[in-house]
């Protein structure tokens, strides 16, 4: 055990934690700005209190009989919407006073300016409005994938035809998800692209010395003839991983903590919307992203292990490092996030598309962790017969 | 017991050592030959760093390898370069090296202040190790050696790059390390191992020459060694050992089976041996 | 061999670099792919260009009118009919306005966009004058290919080339400390001058790497876009346009540039840049003697080149934002707008050139001093 720790202590190393730190930082302050500045300002988004309310009126599904009360939210929050329109001299000027006469202005004008205002601005609810007339659209469409009203749908597999079409049967009898008024795909990039992103970049850059230090220094002589013999390398894997948890850990916490901080929380058991085959609350897709971001964050930390093992000085080690952040935390972690847990159409072609089955995403990621743990392994065995 | 029983390392088409056989007691053996000879890589065998390519190594009858930690932690090893993490202090590192060793911290920590004080480091123990000398960082390297008590110590150019006083602190560190215990020092300084040394195991052309009492290798070459005043041109048969300079000039050390002119016979000592052995056209 | 052939052997026999190096070329030659689907309308208009000229005038519409009918040439008469100078009637101060508002709390901010502006407007009246506006350039699919040249391509060609040559200075300085050699190479004749070597080769060798990248990358793309009948085109064409904050507005340069003259515009400022970003590791790589710890310092100073901006924007921090724009990474990443207006990053005319020859300045300084420093320093390790 004294071992394990005098391992952890050589691999958080307070520069490296330091640097680590404000890098990340960064990273996140340009990354998630936009969608904390969002989630926290409701009036950037839809309004959770509205949300909230039609929860509780309608229940986290809206069927065709509570259209009515949706219709009479929405009514109420452009009526909210013309008392802003009315404050604002260029759109007096406009002759601009009501939520309809700003979008016939707009289309007919070519003039964005009051639009941009109008969604720019801390003291209209355009995004409420917006959001619950598209939910409203969204409501009000039928049959659309039965219908054919879905060009891309023959790009589904048969069997995936027929998922949707009984998914949009459960919807005709159950109502349409309240959720897809939220919109989650704030959520899912935040999730889904930024915290592995974080994630493998913090994992990397404090792993990457780990092993090239007793390389360097010229350790392994020492090391290989004591006690513990070759089988250091094992307590130093396990200690590189358990570094990695605990930055993957600091990083989860940090992203879900300001996540529970915004509106969100109150909408974790909902369904979401979307093609949600497995029928999962909101806060089930998050856990489901959050535990994908760390499972990336450990393959890159049996990568980033593996490479050190094998790196006699930092500067190689930097060369691979970067390398390894672009494959991993840049192309594989957006292409994970584009592939979705539910499935999603790719570009395929041209112009088709190709369907990619839930499963494809658990499976790449699957994939890369065994890599880089399968590597780990075969450095350990082949530690055995390795020569000094 | 340490035994080596028909060793041989070969790297490719390179033979580093071939067919060597010794058996190690408790006491002190010096592993003495010119650099490239070999001792480095019998000791990397020793210390399990190096896999021979044929024969076997055995402690008490049984397999190094076979043993595994076992044999490792009965070994203390101290590397012809001896690497170490500057930034840490003596106290950090010996800390390292007796979780490396399985030492329980406890007992750990009482060896660690029992051998800072034998090494004579006590007062640097808290200091990193980037601002020692060459020397202060060999006794680190000999405490860290010493860390789990070992039965077998086996200490590679230990005295390399250290003064006089150093090297003089060291052979008595040695001598009384070695009571009971098997120690191996591996070096190619003579007057290091002439004095502690019980046993001298000699390499030559990757074979072993020789493993004896320093006093039967140097009466091998007794009658053979004069001293001659130097100026005199050296007859055939007549090999210069070395040169000193004496009161009246410079005199000439010289290796010959016929006693030369002018010349008065001494007796050889281990360095005259070293010398003799390795001399160039050697049989 | 010189010391400096001696640096540059060491760099050459590190497998990681070739390694990168390699992968580097090969990802940017894929990155064509993204574009493939306007092809076939760049070849018509290149072809048309190459009958007709870049010029689009009375003679080239009826050139164009004659041309072999297909649904591409068919594109291209619906774009270019009706053309008009639309210099003469832009209004550059829509411009100036939006981004003086959104400055409103700084008046220095302000007035160095208003000026800027001002210095703008006189040039769109040349272009106006010279008709640049009325080149073809490559038809209606301009801005994507040419946003995909210098926005992509050379974008990414220059990230690459700066990290390559920031890693590379980085490993030649830390070299000796990896190979036990700094106590002998210090007490050499030679002694600590070698490090100024060492900075000129990791210089040096920044810019072969550039010239590699680019090079590569710029060989696969002309082999595959044939730029025979466009080189000639200004690249201020109506075709031509540049985003910033959402705003669309049309590629007006500094002065005169035809495409051929921009790309080498653009590819020299660029190997300067890079050398000024290898400057920086050098300067790291001096007072930082752990050479991980220090890549990190240099990773901490490009993002915080941009992360930093991003933040002073969003504080309303102008006056420090202006001075911030200078910064060495700010100015590579507005690689697709250099020498125009550029947009709310930029406050002088040509700053992309200022800013670069003036960081080149500055670093050099700057590494004069490290090794300064360095010459004074203890040997330990």
């Amino acid at each position: 055990m004294s071992l394990f720790w005098q391992e952890m202590k050589k691999i958080w190393r307070p520069g490296i934690l330091t640097a680590i730190l404000v890098l990340s930082g960064m990273l996140y302050y340009v990354q998630s700005f936009d969608y904390v500045e969002r989630m926290m300002n409701e009036e950037y988004i839809i309004s959770f209190s509205v949300l909230e309310e039609l929860l509780q009126l309608c229940g986290p599904a809206v069927d065709r009989s509570e259209w009515p009360v949706l219709q009479k939210v929405i009514d109420r929050e452009k009526k909210i919407f013309a008392g802003y329109l009315a404050e604002n001299p260029d759109a007096a000027a406009a002759g601009v006073t009501t939520w309809e006469e700003l979008e016939a202005y707009t289309k007919e004008s070519g003039d964005w300016s009051l639009e941009r205002w109008a969604s720019r601005s801390k003291t209209t609810n355009w995004y409420t409005v917006s959001r619950l007339e598209g939910f409203q659209e969204f409501c009000k469409k039928v049959n659309v994938w039965s219908g054919g009203e879905d060009w891309t749908f023959e790009f589904y597999p048969p069997q995936w035809q027929q998922r949707l079409m009984e998914l949009e049967a459960r919807w005709a009898e159950e109502g349409k998800p309240l959720l897809y008024a939220l919109d989650t795909d704030y959520l899912t990039l935040y999730f889904g692209s930024h915290l592995p992103m974080t994630n493998v970049l913090c994992v990397i850059l404090l792993l990457s010395p780990a092993l090239v230090r007793d390389r360097l220094r010229r350790m392994r002589s020492l090391q290989w003839s004591s006690r513990r013999g070759r089988k250091v390398l094992r307590t130093q894997l396990a200690a590189g991983f358990a570094s990695a948890g605990g930055m993957i850990a600091a990083n989860t916490a940090v992203y879900t903590a300001i996540m529970l901080s915004t509106g969100v929380r109150r909408f974790l058991d909902c369904p979401i919307s979307g093609q949600n085959w497995f029928g999962w609350t909101l806060g089930q897709y998050v856990l489901c992203l959050i535990a994908l971001a760390a499972l990336m964050g450990l393959a890159a930390a049996g990568l980033t292990l593996f490479l050190s093992c094998h790196t006699g000085n930092y500067a190689a080690m930097l060369f691979k490092a970067i390398l390894l952040h672009l494959a991993v935390g840049w192309w594989f972690t957006s292409e994970m996030s584009q592939l979705s847990p539910f499935g999603a159409l790719r570009p395929w072609g041209g112009s088709g598309f190709i369907f990619v089955p839930p499963a494809a995403v658990y499976v790449c990621v699957g994939v890369l962790l065994a890599a880089g743990w399968g590597l780990c392994l075969w450095t350990c065995v082949r530690q055995r017969r390795r020569e000094l | 017991m340490l035994s080596v029983e028909h060793v041989t390392k070969k790297y490719g088409k390179f033979t580093a050592l071939e067919d060597v056989s010794l058996t190690f007691t408790p006491g002190v053996y010096g592993l003495l030959a010119p650099n490239g000879a070999g001792k480095t890589t019998l000791i990397k065998m020793l210390t399990t760093l190096l896999f021979p390519t044929s024969g076997q190594i055995l402690w008490n009858g049984e397999d190094i390898h076979a043993l595994d930690e076992a044999y490792r932690g009965l070994l203390g090893y101290l590397p012809q370069e001896f690497g170490y993490y500057p930034h840490y202090s003596p106290r950090q590192f010996l800390r390292y090296a007796a979780a490396l060793q399985c030492v329980p911290r406890r007992e750990a920590e009482e060896r660690i202040e029992s051998l800072l004080k034998l090494v004579g480091l006590e007062d640097a123990a808290g200091k990193k190790m980037r601002q020692f000398s060459g020397g202060m960082l060999q006794r680190v390297g000999i405490a860290q050696a010493m860390i789990n008590d070992p039965q077998l110590l086996i200490l590679d150019e230990p005295t390399a790059g250290l003064d006089p006083r150093e090297r003089v602190r060291f052979r008595n560190l040695i001598h009384s390390l070695a009571a009971d215990r098997t120690v191996i020092l591996s070096t190619h300084i003579v007057s290091d191992i002439e004095t502690i040394a019980g046993q001298i195991v000699m390499f030559r052309d990757h074979r072993l020459y020789c493993c004896d009492s320093p006093a039967s290798v140097c009466s091998r070459f007794q009658g053979k060694v004069f001293e001659v005043p130097a100026g005199a041109a050296l007859e055939p048969g007549q090999f210069l050992l070395s040169e000193r300079q004496g009161e009246r000039g410079p005199i000439l050390r010289l290796l010959c089976d016929a006693p030369p002119a002018d010349g008065v016979p001494v007796s050889p000592g281990l360095e005259d041996a070293f010398l003799a052995i390795y001399r160039e056209g050697a049989a | 061999m010189t010391l400096l052939g001696y640096e540059w052997r060491k760099l050459a026999r590190m497998p990681a670099l070739w390694a990168v190096l390699t992968l580097c070329a090969i990802f940017n030659c894929t990155q064509m792919l993204e574009i493939t689907p306007y092809i076939d309308l760049f070849n018509e208009a290149g072809e048309a260009a190459s009958q007709l000229g870049q010029r689009v005038d009375g003679d080239f519409l009826t050139g164009l009118r004659q041309r072999e009918q297909t649904s591409y040439r068919d594109a291209l008469l619906e774009a270019v009919e009706g053309m008009e100078n639309v210099f003469e009637t832009l209004d550059i101060q829509v411009l100036s306005a939006y981004y003086e508002k959104y400055m409103d709390s700084s008046p220095l901010a302000q007035s160095l966009m208003a000026w800027k502006y001002d210095m703008a407007e006189e040039q769109a009246a040349h272009l106006a004058r010279t008709g640049a506006a009325m080149d073809l350039y490559a038809g209606p699919v301009t801005t994507q290919v040419h946003q995909f040249l210098f926005g992509n391509l050379l974008l990414k060609v220059l990230m690459e080339s700066a990290v390559l040559g920031m890693l590379s200075m980085l490993y030649l300085l830390g070299y000796e400390d990896i190979q036990r050699t700094t106590h002998a190479v210090c007490a050499a004749r030679t002694g600590r001058k070698l490090w100024r070597r060492k900075v000129l080769a990791g210089a040096g060798a920044a810019v072969g790497l550039y010239a590699v990248l680019a090079g590569s990358a710029l060989a696969a793309f002309f082999t595959v876009w044939d730029f025979s009948g466009i080189w000639s085109a200004s690249v201020s064409s109506q075709f031509n346009c540049h985003t910033d904050l959402l705003i669309i507005r049309p590629f007006m340069t500094w002065a005169d540039f035809s495409v051929a003259g921009y790309l080498a515009a653009v590819l020299l400022l660029g190997g300067v840049l890079v050398i000024v970003l290898a400057l920086l590791a050098a300067v790291a790589g001096l007072l930082v003697r752990n050479v991980y710890l220090a890549g990190l310092v240099l990773m901490v100073l490009c993002t915080s080149g941009y992360a930093v901006g991003v933040a002073l924007a969003e504080l309303g921090w102008w006056e420090v934002f202006v001075v911030f724009t200078f910064n060495p990474v700010l100015l590579l990443l507005e690689v697709n707008a250099w020498f125009t207006e550029v947009g709310m990053n930029t406050f002088i005319p040509w700053q992309e050139t200022v800013g670069t020859v003036g960081g080149l300045a500055l670093l050099s300084g700057g590494t004069v001093l490290a090794l300064r420093r360095f010459r004074r320093k203890d040997v330990l390790v």
